[in-house]
């Protein structure tokens, strides 16, 4: 609940943390609006309920169509990594109570090359046991299917505490060392390991449900807003996630 | 041996057929005791469609994939011509080497399948004598004195000429005795083996069939060519190991074990072919549909498709019969192929056909995604391939489409049969498509390249039209035809042409006949525009034409008035005074005083009705009807506000797949400038992809 505290305490940021991904995912959807729009010249579609023919007609006679989605996805995924490396550094800083803005930017830019550093080590950490599930998906798919989601989440969790530890506790922000106390700081505390993978899996499972909703047009011309607020509910999650991070690199007060 | 005695010997030769492999799961239908259903279940049986029978002995040498076969062929001269050579098919030889005329043109490719180094297949005749022969109103043959004949692989070792000595007459029967021995090849086109299991078809000489017109019909087997044959009646007895589960055309009528091999017997009646398959791993399903036994044949890690592929059979039986008439067979066997086999996969003989495997897994949610396409839609289609395949047995070689494309029209209206008109066959989300999507799908792709009517033979595997031409093009075609004449009077023109052509090697010019002779020359439709028949199938079957109509123009403009000068009754020019707001744009005057346009365009070359849709700025809508055959036509509506205008709206036109053209609003009646109904929504798909995935990322 502290944690989930300081993130209300810090609306700005959640705005713009959401304000970046919605205005990413906003631009490429424009950039496909245009490009099916031009394509379409003066035709319409007469919503004739055949909407997956019509997409599938209009990249097989426009594949330049198909093109600006597929590029623009991948464009925004990679500048979205870019900025989650400025990010990383200026959420833990602004989660552990700095109301400076510069100093909170500081850090984003300071930290930039540790926080990048630091999920590589996990990325790896994951690497194994996902592996592993790997391996056993061809038996159990469902049960790899939760495993997956469950290795991936608690991975995250300890790359939000390597990460912290690199912006708040001074340690080494390119060792591996880092990232293993992470791990054991993780490991050897059930309480933020059960809190902290739980938002996270329930964060992973957001962005499917974003999709979804707008795929299938769940309350018609409002599913697109459904799935933006969705994405805003997946900002808060996120940082709620930091937040237990942050709580447990902070050295914690006497009593 | 009176029924009762004879139906438990059977039973008891069940019994011991089913200790290779697990007891079946199912039904327990017991082996049909005859292969044709009874009288009054199958349909016409014309016993002047009996040409060629086939007693064949066979002895499957497991390691080397070696047959040592003999085949006694009796063949019935029907026609009135003296015959004093015969063709055989040596369909197997395709495979022999890299220079044959079907590998030149696969080169070593096949549906997506590469043929493995060092698999070579083929089938050598070693030796043909006459046993004998007879008058066909005697109804025995006269044995005599083998004679040995001289025979000759043609230029392509897929055809051989038999030289028959002393000629057969019309009228006459002969019995010729064949020693063969077939290699089969590493199976990646249908036919062949994949470690233990063997899925034998194509594999002993056939006699080619002799047309009374047209003389022998033999074709060298190329790559899109499938097969044609006489019917006949076929007893075909087994050696094969003994921990075998075989299946095989036809009903098994004896099965012994001895010295670890197992002796079975099969009897097909007015088959035109027999294929079987020997696998130790096969796991039985067995199911019943009025007297029809069906098996399946499925590999233990797919044992839980059965069920799945039985209600797809089932429902395919339904449907055709409903349409096309009785299935005259009293057994169906469903093979499914292991992995590594799947060429062997998605074909057909009589009574037995090869499905494939369902792809989706079953622990994915239907409301996440549900097909209808692997797995089930080849059962249906594959099972079509026994009436217009199997049944009907027109030349496939010289006109696939009668075959491939009219079984994929009959497939389309199975499903709609079960599950609605153009009925879905994925569904990802709630979002559908339908059988009609996909057919359009193909056209997409390769329609422009080849007329439909060709043979086989003229699609070349490196143009790679043939499948959008000879099965989609062929069913959208028909689906188009049964769109714009209605349902009742198309099924009634497929039944008429389905009970005339079974057992009777129907032309497409027979077809076509038919439906000329059951729909008229000129079929009227609405609004008094008539389908030229003749015409809409020259068209679509022998030019290469696109099917693209679009709407040209949309529009409102300012309705013709009276003002100005004009003589009187009297002839003094009078003038009328010009209205109020005449300068007006059309958005800015009344309904009554504006005049709706719509110009379709027909972009394709084809030339057939097509429907327009009109929706007025009152909200009311009305249909019309263009005959297509000029290149534009302009509709006026004066007095009404045109506000959007849809060409075929009912999707009637199969054949149209490019229709984002279809449709437009009148000038200045877009809600918005992207207001086109599609560009918004793909829009909205990416932005909310791109949500998600950047969700996915972090924070």
């Amino acid at each position: 609940v502290t944690a989930l505290r300081r993130v209300v305490r810090a609306p700005g940021l959640i705005a713009v943390v959401g304000a970046i991904s919605l205005l990413l995912a906003w631009h490429v959807g424009g950039m496909v609006r245009a490009a099916g729009a031009a394509a379409m010249t003066d035709y319409a579609w007469p919503d004739d309920g055949h909407v997956m023919y019509a997409v599938l007609e209009l990249f097989a006679t426009h594949p330049g169509t198909a093109a600006v989605a597929a590029r623009g996805l991948l464009a925004a995924g990679l500048l979205w990594i870019a900025v989650q490396a400025l990010l990383q550094g200026a959420m833990v800083r602004r989660l552990s109570g700095s109301a400076s803005a510069a100093d909170v930017a500081a850090a984003g830019v300071r930290f930039a090359p540790g926080v990048c550093v630091q999920t590589g080590w996990t990325l790896l950490v994951r690497a194994l046991p996902l592996a592993l599930v790997g391996l056993a998906a061809g038996a159990l798919p469902p049960l790899a299917l939760a495993l997956s989601l469950a290795v991936g989440a608690a991975g995250t969790v300890v790359a939000d505490v390597a990460r912290a530890r690199v912006v708040l506790a001074g340690a080494h922000p390119f060792h591996p060392r880092t990232t293993l106390v992470a791990l054991r700081t993780v490991f050897t505390r059930p309480r933020l390991l059960a809190t902290a993978t739980t938002i996270a899996i329930v964060q992973m499972l957001l962005p499917p449900l974003v999709f979804a909703a707008v795929f299938t047009d769940v309350g018609g011309g409002a599913a697109i807003w459904i799935g933006r607020a969705l994405v805003l509910v997946g900002t808060v999650f996120g940082l709620w996630r930091i937040a237990l991070a942050v709580e447990a690199v902070e050295p914690r007060p006497r009593e | 041996m009176g029924s009762l005695g004879r139906a438990l010997a059977l039973a008891a030769l069940t019994t011991v057929g089913a200790c290779a492999g697990p007891p079946p799961s199912g039904e327990p239908v017991p082996e049909p005791t005859e292969p044709l259903r009874d009288a009054a279940h199958r349909g016409v049986v014309p016993e002047d469609a009996r040409i060629a029978d086939y007693v064949i002995d066979a002895r499957l040498d497991e390691v080397e994939h070696v047959i040592e076969g003999t085949a006694r062929i009796t063949w019935r001269n029907r026609t009135s011509r003296t015959v004093h050579e015969m063709p055989l098919h040596l369909y197997m030889n395709a495979f022999r080497a890299e220079d044959t005329a079907w590998m030149r043109e696969a080169r070593g490719r096949h549906r997506g399948q590469a043929r493995k180094p060092g698999g070579w297949g083929l089938v050598d005749v070693r030796a043909i004598r006459r046993l004998g022969a007879g008058h066909l109103e005697a109804g025995e043959m006269r044995p005599s004195t083998p004679v040995d004949l001289a025979f000759a692989e043609d230029a392509d070792p897929s055809t051989m000429t038999v030289q028959l000595g002393t000629p057969i007459l019309p009228g006459e029967a002969v019995t010729l005795e064949i020693e063969f021995t077939t290699r089969l090849p590493r199976v990646f086109a249908r036919t062949g083996y994949h470690e233990d299991f063997q899925f034998v078809g194509q594999w002993y000489p056939k006699v080619g069939v002799l047309e009374e017109e047209a003389g022998w019909q033999a074709h060298v087997f190329t790559l899109q060519s499938e097969f044609y044959a006489d019917f006949g009646d076929y007893e075909v007895h087994l050696d094969v190991p003994e921990n075998t589960v075989v299946g095989a055309t036809g009903i098994r009528t004896s099965d012994e074990v001895a010295d670890g091999r197992r002796q079975l017997t099969y009897r097909a009646q007015m088959v035109h072919d027999f294929a079987w398959t020997a696998h130790p791993d096969y796991v039985e399903h067995l199911g019943e549909y009025e007297g029809i036994r069906i098996r399946q044949l499925l590999q233990p890690e797919h044992a839980q498709d059965g069920p799945a592929h039985l209600d797809a059979q089932k429902l395919a039986l339904a449907s055709f019969e409903a349409h096309y008439g009785a299935y005259p067979w009293s057994t169906i066997t469903i093979v499914h192929v292991p992995d590594g086999a799947s060429g062997a996969g998605g074909m057909e003989y009589p009574t037995l056909y090869t499905t494939s495997d369902i792809a989706l897994p079953v622990w994915v949610p239907p409301w996440l995604f549900e097909e209808r396409v692997s797995g089930i839609f080849t059962t249906v289609h594959e099972f079509g391939h026994q009436y217009f395949q199997g049944l009907f047995a027109s030349n496939e070689s010289a006109q696939p489409w009668l075959d491939e494309g009219m079984n994929t029209m009959a497939d389309i209206v199975a499903y709609h049969d079960a599950w609605g008109e153009d009925a879905w066959i994925a569904r990802l989300l709630g979002r559908e498509l339908t059988t009609g999507d996909m057919v359009r799908a193909s056209l997409l792709q390769g329609a422009l390249l080849d007329p439909v009517d060709q043979p086989a033979h003229a699609y070349r595997g490196i143009v790679g039209s043939y499948g959008a031409m000879a099965y989609q093009k062929t069913a959208a075609t028909f689906m188009t035809l049964r769109a714009l004449v209605g349902i009742p009077a198309f099924d009634r023109a497929m039944a008429t042409y389905a009970e005339r052509a079974r057992f009777r090697h129907p032309t497409g010019a027979q077809l076509e006949a038919v439906f000329v002779r059951e729909l008229g020359e000129r079929v009227a439709l609405e609004g008094g525009v008539q389908l030229h028949l003749t015409d809409f199938f020259e068209q679509t079957l022998r030019e290469v034409s696109e099917c693209d109509f679009s709407v040209h123009l949309a529009s409102n403009r300012r309705l013709v008035g009276t003002a100005g000068w004009h003589r009187d009754p009297a002839g003094e020019l009078v003038e009328t005074p010009t209205g109020d707001g005449f300068d007006d744009p059309p958005a800015k005057v009344g309904d009554e005083q504006v005049e709706g346009t719509v110009i379709l365009h027909r972009r394709g070359g084809l030339r057939v009705p097509v429907e327009l849709l009109v929706e007025f700025g009152d909200g009311t809508r009305e249909r019309v009807v263009w005959d297509g055959q000029a290149r534009h036509h302009t509709f006026t509506w004066p007095g009404r506000r045109v506000r959007m205008a849809v060409v075929d709206p009912e999707r009637k036109l199969w054949l149209e797949a490019r229709r984002l053209d279809n449709a437009a609003f009148a000038l200045g009646q877009r809600e918005s400038p992207s207001g086109d109904g599609l560009s918004g929504i793909l829009g909205d798909w990416s932005e909310a992809a791109t949500l998600a995935l950047l969700g996915g990322i972090g924070p």
